[in-house]
C-alpha cells in the first residue's frame, strides 16, 4: 500500500492546480466553520459580560429574608459567592405637587454596590448611615441637588401575620400592616441613573437581599429547597427571582434569544457545508476523471478494488488533514481579526455604547466541532469517488471511451439554438446535455451564491428603509422635548426657538388629558369605518353622544409655512385651517392594512368639540392628506388626526417639542445645551449614524460571508470548467483540424458558459425572488414599506456570473490555443 | 491538372544537438484524381508530409500549393477556412465528435461552412458508407471499422480538392481495412476525388496510382 499512497502523494504534486484547487475548498470550509463557531461564542461571551456589567454576577436574588434564615443558608454549598443587602423600607417623601411618591430604601457596603454595578453617576457613595444616593429622575421630580436634605418616613408592609408582603406574587386584594415607621433624614451626596430608588449603608436590618452566585449555574434550574437544602423556603413570604439574561448567556437556558443564535449559526453552517461537500466532491469526481488510465492501469497489473479505494480515501485525508489544519488556524485568527474590525468600526464612530463592545472568546469546541465536521464532509465527498475509481476496469484504460447517457445526447437540440447559434451553439448545448453531472455541481454552486447574495442583500435594504423611514421627518433633525415645564417659561422658549429654523408643538395645557385632548368631531355618520367612532360624555356626564375619535396636534405657524411650501400651496390659504391625516394602518398577520378614515373633503367644515365643556371651534379643512407632510409621526392608532394652528386654536396651550432643521446638528445640540434649560434633546443624525455603523457591521460580516461561500462554488466551478475543458482537449483539436476558426471556436465556447450561467442564474434569481419576498412579509408586519424589488443585486448578480465563468473558460481554453493541433491529437491519441 | 505542388518542404523539430529533420526539402506535385500512396520505415517522415500537406501544422520552410493557393501564406483563420472547404483529413484514430452522431459528424465540415445540407447526396453518401441504418447512432455505440467510415464521409462530404488520410486502417481488423480501402478506391473512381495516403502495408500501398516512397525525411522513389 505504501506504493500506492506514494503515487497519491506524486499526483498530487504533479497536478498542483487541482490539487490546490481541493485544498481551497477543504480550507475554505473548515475555516468559515471555526469563523462561524468562534464568533458564536464570542456573541455569546459578548452578551455574558454584558449582563455582569449590567447587574454583576449573581444567578440568584433570594428576597423577605430574615437575619437568621439567611445566616442558615449563606454558606451553602452550591454557592460560590453572595452578596448582602439589607431592605431598610418603603421611603415615603412629598413632592412639590403634594403627590406621594414611594420608594425603596436600600442599605449595602460599598464593595456590595460595586459587585452589583450600581454606578454613582455623579456625586459619591455614602460613606455613612446619614448619606443616600437616589435615582436621577426621582431628584428632579423632588427638585432636589445634591448636599439637600431628604427626610423620609421608612416602614415596612407585612400582612396579617406579620411576615413581609410577597415581591414575586401579587399582593392585589391583600390587606397589608406598616410596621417599624422611622424618620430618617439624609443627605444626597450623589444621584444614579439605574432603575433603583435610594441608596445607603451602614444600616442592618432584618429583611434581607441575598444575591447569590451558584459554583454550577444548571443548578439554578434545581427546586430551591434542594439547592439551599432547606425545606420550607417558600413559606413567610419569601422568594427568589432567577438572573435570567446572565443564566441564558451562560447555560443557554431560559432565554428565547438563544435558540435564534443557535438557529442562526446553524443555517449558516449549513450553507457553508452544502456548498462545500458540492465543492469537495466535486474535486474529487474530477481528479477521478482525470485518473481513469491511472485506475485502469493499476487495476489491469492486478490492484484490488479495495486497494484503489483507499487511494481515494488516502487522497481526501491526505487533503483533508491539511486543509482542516490551515483552515482551523486562520478560522481563529480571522475570527479575532473580525471582532477587532467590528470593535474599531463601533468606538472609532463613537455612537455605539461599550455594551456593543464585542469581547472575543476563544473556545476549542467549534475547533473540534469544524474539525469532526470537515472529516466526515469530505469522507462522505470521497467515498463516491473512491467507489467509481474502484470501479475503473482495464479495458477503459486502453479505449478511453467516455462514458455517457446517449439518449440525453440524442435529444433533438431546439430549433431556435439551431437557427440563432448554427453548429457552435449544438455542440454547446449538447456538451450540456452530456455534462449534466459535472454541470450540476457548478449550476448548483453558482446558484447558491446568487439565492444567498439576493436575499441578503434584500434584508440589509429592508433594514436601511425602515431605519431611514423612522426619522423621515423632512430633514428636522434635531428634536427637543420637555418633561419639566421649562418651555412654559417664554423666556427660554424664545432661547430655544432662536437658535435655528424651528417648529414648535404645543398640547393642552390640561395634564390630564395628554395629546388626544378632549376634542372630537361629533359627526359619526361621516366615519368610513365603525372601530373609529365611540361614545363619549359630554359636559361631565350630562350627554352622551357618538364621536369620531381624534388625535389633535397643535404647531405654531412656522409648521404650517412649511407644509403650505412642501405641498406647493398658498400659506394664507392654510393658515387658519385644518389639516386633516385621513388615513389609519392596522398592522395584521398577513402586513400592514391602510384604511381612509372619513369622507371629508377639503373646503368642508369641521367643528372641534371639547367634550369637558361642550364648546365647539368651527374650522374650515384646509388640507386633506394620507401621510403627515412633514413625517413627524405616523397614524396607527384608529383616529382622525387634525392639526391646528396654534394661532387659531384659542384654548390654553404649553409648548411641548421644537423640531427644528440644521446642517449641523452637533453644534446646535451643543448650543441647546449651553442655554442650560434642562429639555430632552434627540439628534437624529446622531441615531441615523448608530444605525448606519450597526448596518454596515452587519453588511461587512454578511457579505464578506457571501464571498468565502462564492470563492467556494468558483473554485469548484473553475475545476469543474478546466478539468472539463482538458479533458476535451482531443476533441477541440479535431474541430480545429476539421476547419474550425479561432473564432468560430470561442464562439462555441462562450455560448456553452452562456448556458449554464444562465441556468444557475435563473433558478438562483426565482429563489432569491422568492426568499427576498418571504423576508419582505416577515419584516413589513410590524413595518410600513413596500417591497423593493432586489434589481441592482440581480444585475450586479448576473454580471459577476457571466463574467467569472467566461473568464474561466476562456483561461482554460487559451492553454488549448496555444498547442498544435496536431501535437494535441497525437498526444491523445497515446 | 495539377492540384497539389510541394517545393523544397522541409521541417526540423528542436534545435542545435536535439535537431531532428523529419522533412528535407522535398518537393513533388500530383494531379487531379490521382490516388497516392506515401510509404515509408517508422519515423521516415511521412505523417510529417501529410500533416503539412493538410496545413495542419507549419514547415521550417518550403510552399505548399493546393488549387494553386499557397497555404502557408494564409493566416490562422483563412487556413481553417480553406481546410474545411478543400482538405479532408481522415486519421488513424478517427477523432470523431463524440456527442455528435453519424450524420452530424459527416456534416459537420458543411456546418462549420454555414452550408446547407444536400440530403439527397447525403443519404447518398451514408449508403455508399454502408452507414445508413447506423445514422444516429453515438461514435461509441459503432466498431472501429464504422468509425472509419464515418471519418471518411467527413472527408468526403464537401468534395474537397485533396483527402489526405493518416494510417486509415492502422487501427482496423483485416476485413474492416479491406472495407475501408475499398471506400477510398470507390471515392477516388466515382468522385474523382484526389486521395494520398499514408500506410506502411505494401499490399494496401499497391492499390494506389502512385507510391512515394520516403526514406530519412527524403523522397526516394
Amino acid at each position: 500500500m505504501k506504493i500506492l499512497n506514494k503515487i497519491t502523494q506524486k499526483d498530487l504534486k504533479l497536478n498542483k492546480k487541482r490539487t490546490i484547487g481541493t485544498l481551497i475548498g477543504i480550507i475554505l470550509s473548515s475555516f468559515l466553520i471555526i469563523m462561524v463557531g468562534e464568533m458564536f461564542y464570542t456573541m455569546q461571551n459578548t452578551m455574558f459580560q454584558n449582563c455582569i456589567q449590567e447587574k454583576g454576577y449573581y444567578h440568584m436574588e433570594l428576597i423577605n429574608l430574615r437575619k437568621a434564615y439567611a445566616d442558615q443558608i449563606k454558606d451553602n454549598n452550591n454557592f460560590s459567592h453572595y452578596e448582602i443587602v439589607y431592605d431598610v423600607g418603603s421611603g415615603e417623601s412629598k413632592t412639590g405637587t403634594d403627590n406621594i411618591i414611594y420608594g425603596h430604601v436600600l442599605s449595602m457596603s460599598k464593595e456590595t454596590a460595586e459587585y452589583l454595578r450600581y454606578h454613582v453617576e455623579e456625586g459619591r457613595f455614602p460613606n455613612n448611615s446619614d448619606e443616600i444616593i437616589i435615582n436621577e429622575d426621582l431628584l428632579n421630580l423632588l427638585n432636589l441637588k445634591i448636599g439637600d436634605k431628604i427626610e423620609l418616613k421608612t416602614y415596612y408592609r407585612v400582612d396579617k401575620n406579620g411576615d413581609y408582603l410577597s415581591e414575586t406574587e401579587s399582593n392585589f386584594g391583600k390587606k397589608f400592616y406598616k410596621v417599624n415607621e422611622k424618620e430618617r433624614e439624609f443627605e444626597i451626596v450623589g444621584y444614579t441613573d439605574e432603575h433603583i430608588d435610594l441608596i445607603t449603608t451602614g444600616i442592618e436590618t432584618d429583611k434581607i437581599y441575598m444575591y447569590s452566585a451558584l459554583k454550577n449555574p444548571n443548578d439554578s434550574s434545581k427546586n430551591i429547597d434542594e439547592l439551599l437544602g432547606t425545606e420550607n423556603f417558600n413559606q413567610k413570604n419569601r422568594g427568589y427571582r432567577l438572573n435570567i439574561n446572565l443564566l441564558g448567556w451562560e447555560t443557554f437556558q431560559y432565554l428565547d434569544k438563544v435558540p435564534t443564535l443557535y438557529a442562526v449559526s446553524a443555517i449558516i453552517i449549513l450553507i457553508i457545508l452544502i456548498t462545500s461537500i458540492f465543492a469537495i466532491r466535486n474535486s474529487f469526481a474530477i481528479s477521478t476523471n482525470e485518473k481513469v488510465k491511472t485506475y485502469g492501469m493499476l487495476s489491469s497489473i492486478g490492484a484490488t478494488k479495495k486497494q484503489i479505494k483507499r487511494m481515494v480515501l488516502y487522497e481526501g485525508m491526505y487533503l483533508g488533514v491539511i486543509g482542516i489544519s490551515i483552515g482551523t488556524i486562520l478560522g481563529s485568527f480571522a475570527a479575532w481579526i473580525l471582532v477587532k474590525i467590528i470593535n474599531n468600526i463601533t468606538t472609532s464612530s463613537g455612537v455605539l455604547s461599550n455594551e456593543a463592545y464585542l469581547q472575543y472568546k476563544f473556545s476549542w469546541i467549534p475547533i473540534i466541532i469544524a474539525i469532526i465536521v470537515s472529516l466526515i464532509m469530505i469522507y462522505l465527498s470521497v467515498r463516491k469517488a473512491a467507489q467509481k475509481a474502484s470501479e475503473v476496469t482495464p479495458i477503459q484504460n486502453i479505449k478511453n471511451a467516455e462514458n455517457f447517457d446517449s439518449k440525453k445526447i440524442q435529444l433533438d437540440v431546439p430549433n431556435w439554438i439551431r437557427k440563432r447559434f448554427k453548429i457552435g451553439g449544438v455542440l454547446a448545448y449538447k456538451n450540456l446535455k452530456r455534462n449534466k453531472e459535472k454541470y450540476k455541481v457548478t449550476v448548483i454552486s453558482l446558484t447558491i451564491s446568487i439565492f444567498i447574495f439576493i436575499t441578503v442583500s434584500s434584508i440589509i435594504n429592508y433594514i436601511m428603509e425602515i431605519s431611514y423611514k423612522n426619522w423621515s421627518n423632512e430633514g428636522y433633525n434635531v428634536i427637543v422635548s420637555d418633561s419639566n415645564e421649562e418651555l412654559n417659561n417664554e423666556n427660554n422658549l424664545q432661547k430655544l426657538e432662536s437658535l435655528e429654523d424651528c417648529i414648535t408643538e404645543y398640547k393642552l395645557a390640561n395634564r390630564d388629558t395628554e395629546k388626544n385632548g378632549n376634542f372630537v368631531v361629533l359627526e359619526p355618520d361621516r366615519a368610513l369605518f365603525d372601530e373609529i367612532v365611540s361614545t363619549h360624555i359630554i359636559n361631565k356626564g350630562e350627554d352622551f353622544r357618538d364621536g369620531i375619535s381624534t388625535t389633535l396636534q397643535i404647531y405654531n405657524d412656522n409648521y404650517f409655512k412649511a407644509v403650505a411650501k412642501k405641498l406647493n400651496r398658498n400659506y394664507d390659504d392654510i393658515k387658519d385651517k385644518v389639516i386633516i391625516i385621513n388615513q389609519t394602518r392596522d398592522i395584521t398577520k398577513s402586513g400592514s392594512v391602510y384604511r381612509k378614515v372619513t369622507n371629508y373633503k377639503e373646503g368642508e367644515n369641521l367643528k372641534l368639540t371639547d367634550i369637558n365643556s361642550d364648546s365647539s371651534i368651527d374650522y374650515k379643512i384646509g388640507i386633506i392628506t394620507n401621510e403627515e407632510p412633514l413625517g413627524f409621526e405616523g397614524t396607527n392608532d384608529n383616529t382622525l388626526k387634525v392639526i391646528v394652528n396654534k394661532d387659531y386654536f384659542n384654548v390654553e396651550l404649553k409648548p411641548y417639542s421644537i423640531y427644528y432643521k440644521t446642517n449641523q446638528p452637533d453644534e446646535l445640540v451643543e448650543n441647546i445645551k449651553n442655554t442650560n434649560i434642562e429639555v430632552n434633546i434627540r439628534n437624529l443624525n446622531e441615531e441615523i449614524k448608530t444605525t448606519q455603523t450597526i448596518l454596515a457591521i452587519v453588511s461587512i460580516c454578511t457579505y464578506s460571508f457571501i464571498i468565502i461561500i462564492t470563492f467556494i462554488g468558483v473554485t469548484s466551478v473553475f475545476n469543474t470548467i478546466s478539468s472539463n475543458v482538458q479533458l476535451r482537449r482531443r476533441e477541440f483539436a479535431n474541430l480545429k483540424s476539421i476547419g474550425m476558426t479561432k473564432k468560430e471556436f470561442n464562439h462555441m465556447i462562450y455560448l456553452e458558459s452562456c448556458f449554464y450561467s444562465f441556468k444557475s442564474l435563473i433558478y438562483g434569481t426565482i429563489l432569491g425572488l422568492i426568499c427576498s419576498y418571504i423576508a419582505y412579509r416577515i419584516i413589513a408586519i410590524n413595518w410600513d414599506f413596500g417591497y423593493i424589488f432586489p434589481i441592482m443585486p440581480i444585475l450586479i448578480a448576473t454580471i459577476f456570473v457571466i463574467s467569472i465563468v467566461f473568464i474561466i473558460m476562456k483561461y482554460s481554453v487559451s492553454k488549448i490555443n496555444k498547442q498544435n493541433i496536431i501535437e494535441t491529437i497525437r498526444n491523445e491519441n497515446i | 491538372m495539377e492540384i497539389l505542388k510541394v517545393e523544397n518542404l522541409t521541417k526540423i523539430y528542436g534545435n542545435d544537438n536535439n535537431k531532428v529533420v523529419a522533412l528535407d526539402n522535398v518537393s513533388f506535385s500530383i494531379e487531379e484524381g490521382e490516388f497516392i500512396a506515401i510509404v515509408g520505415a517508422s519515423g521516415s517522415g511521412k505523417s510529417t508530409l501529410l500533416h503539412l500537406l493538410g496545413g495542419v501544422d507549419k514547415p521550417t520552410s518550403g510552399t505548399v500549393y493546393i488549387d494553386g493557393k499557397d497555404i502557408y501564406k494564409l493566416n490562422d483563420d483563412e487556413l481553417a477556412i480553406f481546410r474545411r472547404k478543400k482538405v479532408g483529413l481522415i486519421y488513424q484514430f478517427y477523432n470523431l465528435i463524440p456527442i455528435l452522431n453519424v450524420e452530424e459528424n459527416i456534416t459537420l465540415p458543411l456546418e462549420l461552412d454555414n452550408k446547407k445540407v444536400d440530403q439527397k447526396e447525403l443519404d447518398e453518401l451514408l449508403a455508399t458508407l454502408g452507414m445508413s441504418e447506423r445514422k444516429t447512432h453515438l461514435p461509441n455505440e459503432l466498431s472501429g471499422g464504422q468509425e472509419q467510415r464515418v471519418a471518411i464521409g467527413r472527408a468526403l462530404i464537401t468534395k474537397p480538392s485533396i483527402v489526405l488520410a493518416d494510417e486509415p486502417t492502422g487501427n482496423l481488423d483485416s476485413k474492416s481495412s479491406n472495407e475501408i480501402i475499398e471506400l477510398l478506391k470507390q471515392a477516388n473512381k466515382q468522385y474523382k476525388q484526389t486521395i494520398i495516403m499514408i500506410t506502411h502495408n505494401m499490399e494496401i500501398a499497391n492499390i494506389a496510382d502512385k507510391i512515394i516512397q520516403i526514406e530519412d525525411g527524403h523522397i526516394v522513389r
